[in-house]
């Protein structure tokens, strides 16, 4: 579903991103692990295309972020940021459907959508009030209608629990979980060792713009005879083995 | 480019800015209540003044005379049928404080034997002391002063008379004035305060008028975390910035169009402050009585909606270029300041006095346009030069901002 090959980028002589391939398959839920400014953002905002590559490619169900970025950006949705952002003086609906109608959707295919997801997500009291004055669930709700309004293959999170209180990353989790049932391909970034120990069928570790390691936890465990993820990330990104 | 894509990212920023309470009683609903009353008080501070020392004018004589007798002459000489009270004040220091305290206008001091001389003929002295510091002081001056040389008149040509001699003496050169720019334009005449304030005014508006929504559509955007979100749609970059440049734009002109209207209003309500020398006051008389050809106000239109274009795009480019909404604020605030000081600069200058090469100059070019069109005196060169210049401006603003979009370092902070 994913392909990305010696991803490279750069700001001006600083390397954001060196050399980064990975595949990820269809279905799948990939977490990245890094640091703070380890290049995860840059990684994910690559394939969003919201950044062009210095180097390398990414495909994304088959299409090239560069040359059809339309058509890459059709098969995404994303959430970046534990802040959610929407359009306070818009109601919930008219916030989801400014997006879908962005996506090309039709009138009938949005109603449809958005009364799916409103009954899936528990929003039907609230979808046609201004989302200004929403709870921070609620909002969160509404940011995960409109990741997703358009029924994309690949979903995109970029550290989606930061600064989030218990309740709201719970929320998130469960919004990942149906996710994968829907067969939806993830890429969520994180710093949170429990979460993606929680969520990842594979875990990316990235450091100083370089990935060091991509396996399952268990090979992870396996490989390096640890059973805390903690430890061996902390092992990987100081030199150890 | 989707045109699609443009009318729904341009038909969610309308909505969006009309339910910003704020900033639609700010920019659309404040001009059309406030110009008016602006317009109003001053023309009620103006008349106001004027008025209350014509009914309440106190004035004080000192003389070395008989007092009696020059407060009757004043009376029937200078006063008439005027109110014009004469207060009884004792010695000099009194009319001195009263004056000073603003319980009297003014003092007439009449010279020692005042009225002996004017009964022989002979030049006799009046000295009217008053208060600069006070504006009833100095009004009131104003009228004494008129009605002193009306009376010196009168009883020059009378004593002429008495001695058989024709009172055109008085007048052996008579200086005439004679606009030019009236008959040049077949008897139309130029309203010099429309022409002064209103293409400064309307030129502020323009550069200022979309600030309040080109600091939400990029800025805002931007800090409330859905900018990342609408960019990872289907709608390309350009799409996304035509929509949101049309918002802007859009509600530019609406909030122009406002203040115009709030101009009209205040003007109607208000005839006196407007209307020159002999005009009638009121404003389809004045209007009636400027020059206005249709493709000289076109240009000028022209030029007002070219200005306007470019400065949307000004004000985006900021937004873009900003790191925050209050950094996008303060940029934005410093916005009105070449529109004022090219204004401030053509305040005194007639529409006479523009030469082509100011058409280069944008801002300036408009408020000229607009200046030459409300003064009747038409350069069609200098408003072809200026729409020329003002499109060539609306296309480099245009390309710096595309450019903006396209760099991800501008765009992605």
């Amino acid at each position: 579903m994913i392909e990305i090959k010696n991803l490279t980028k750069k700001f001006d002589d600083k390397v954001a991103v060196n050399d980064i391939s990975l595949q990820i398959q269809e279905g799948e839920i990939l977490g990245l692990l890094g640091e703070n400014g380890a290049g995860k953002t840059t990684t994910l905002r690559m394939m969003a295309t919201m950044l062009k590559p210095s180097a390398g490619s990414i495909q994304i169900a088959g299409y090239d972020s560069v040359k059809e970025d339309s058509k890459v950006r059709e098969n995404i949705g994303i959430l970046f940021g534990g802040e959610t952002g929407l359009y306070d003086r818009l109601t919930a609906r008219e916030n989801i459907e400014y997006f879908g109608k962005l996506y090309d959707m039709s009138k009938e295919e949005l109603d449809a959508q958005i009364k799916k997801i409103s009954e899936v997500l528990d929003m039907k009291e609230y979808i046609d009030k201004p989302v200004g004055k929403f709870s921070k669930g609620m909002k969160q709700k509404v940011a995960f209608a409109r990741a997703t309004i358009h029924n994309p293959k690949v979903l995109l999170l970029d550290e989606p629990t930061s600064g989030l209180d218990v309740t709201a990353a719970i929320q998130v989790h469960d919004f990942i979980k149906g996710l994968k049932k829907e067969g939806k391909t993830v890429i969520f970034s994180s710093h949170t060792m429990e979460e993606v120990e929680k969520l990842c069928d594979r875990v990316a570790i990235i450091h100083k713009g370089k990935l060091i390691v991509v396996d399952t936890l268990d090979g992870l465990k396996k490989n390096y005879q640890e059973e805390s993820l903690e430890k061996i990330f902390t092992n990987l990104i100081n030199g150890g083995k | 480019m989707n045109f699609k894509h443009i009318m729904i990212v341009f038909k969610k920023e309308m909505k969006d800015a009309f339910r910003d309470r704020k900033s639609v009683l700010t920019n659309i609903f404040l001009p059309l209540i406030l110009i008016p009353l602006i317009y109003y008080f001053m023309n009620m501070a103006m008349s106001g003044a004027t008025k209350d020392v014509e009914e309440n004018m106190k004035i004080a004589i000192l003389t070395n005379e008989d007092k009696t007798q020059l407060e009757t002459f004043t009376k029937q000489n200078i006063i008439g049928e005027d109110k014009i009270e004469i207060v009884n004040v004792a010695n000099e220091e009194e009319a001195k404080k009263a004056l000073d305290e603003g319980n009297i206008n003014c003092i007439l001091r009449y010279s020692d034997g005042f009225l002996q001389e004017i009964e022989n003929g002979k030049m006799a002295g009046i000295k009217i002391e008053y208060n600069a510091l006070k504006s009833s002081s100095s009004i009131g001056m104003q009228m004494l002063q008129n009605k002193i040389m009306a009376l010196n008149q009168v009883m020059a040509t009378q004593k002429l008379a008495e001695i058989n001699v024709s009172p055109e003496i008085l007048n052996l050169v008579n200086i005439e004035t004679t606009d030019v720019s009236v008959q040049n334009n077949n008897g139309k005449k130029s309203n010099d305060m429309i022409a002064m304030i209103v293409p400064m005014y309307l030129v502020i508006i323009i550069v200022t008028a979309g600030v309040p929504l080109a600091v939400d559509v990029i800025a805002g955007e931007r800090e409330r975390n859905t900018f990342e979100a609408l960019l990872s749609t289907k709608a390309n970059r350009l799409s996304i910035l035509i929509g949101k440049y049309l918002a802007i734009l859009v509600f530019s002109l609406i909030a122009i169009i406002m203040s115009f209207i709030g101009l009209i209003i205040g003007m109607v309500m208000n005839p006196e402050l407007f209307a020159s020398g002999d005009q009638e006051m009121n404003l389809a008389a004045i209007l009636q009585s400027m020059n206005m050809p249709v493709g000289a106000m076109l240009l000028s239109l022209l030029s007002a909606i070219t200005l306007t274009i470019a400065f949307a795009g000004i004000q985006m480019a900021i937004s873009t270029v900003s790191k925050s909404v209050k950094e996008a604020q303060t940029y934005l605030s410093y916005m009105s300041m070449p529109a004022m000081i090219l204004g401030f600069a053509t305040l005194f200058m007639g529409a006479g006095d523009m030469q082509n090469y100011m058409a280069y100059i944008p801002i300036f070019n408009t408020i000229a346009s607009l200046k030459m069109v409300l003064s009747g005196v038409i350069n069609y060169s200098f408003l072809t030069i200026g729409v020329i210049i003002n499109i060539i401006f609306v296309v480099i603003v245009s390309i710096y901002i595309t450019k903006l979009f396209n760099n991800e370092k501008v765009i992605i902070k």
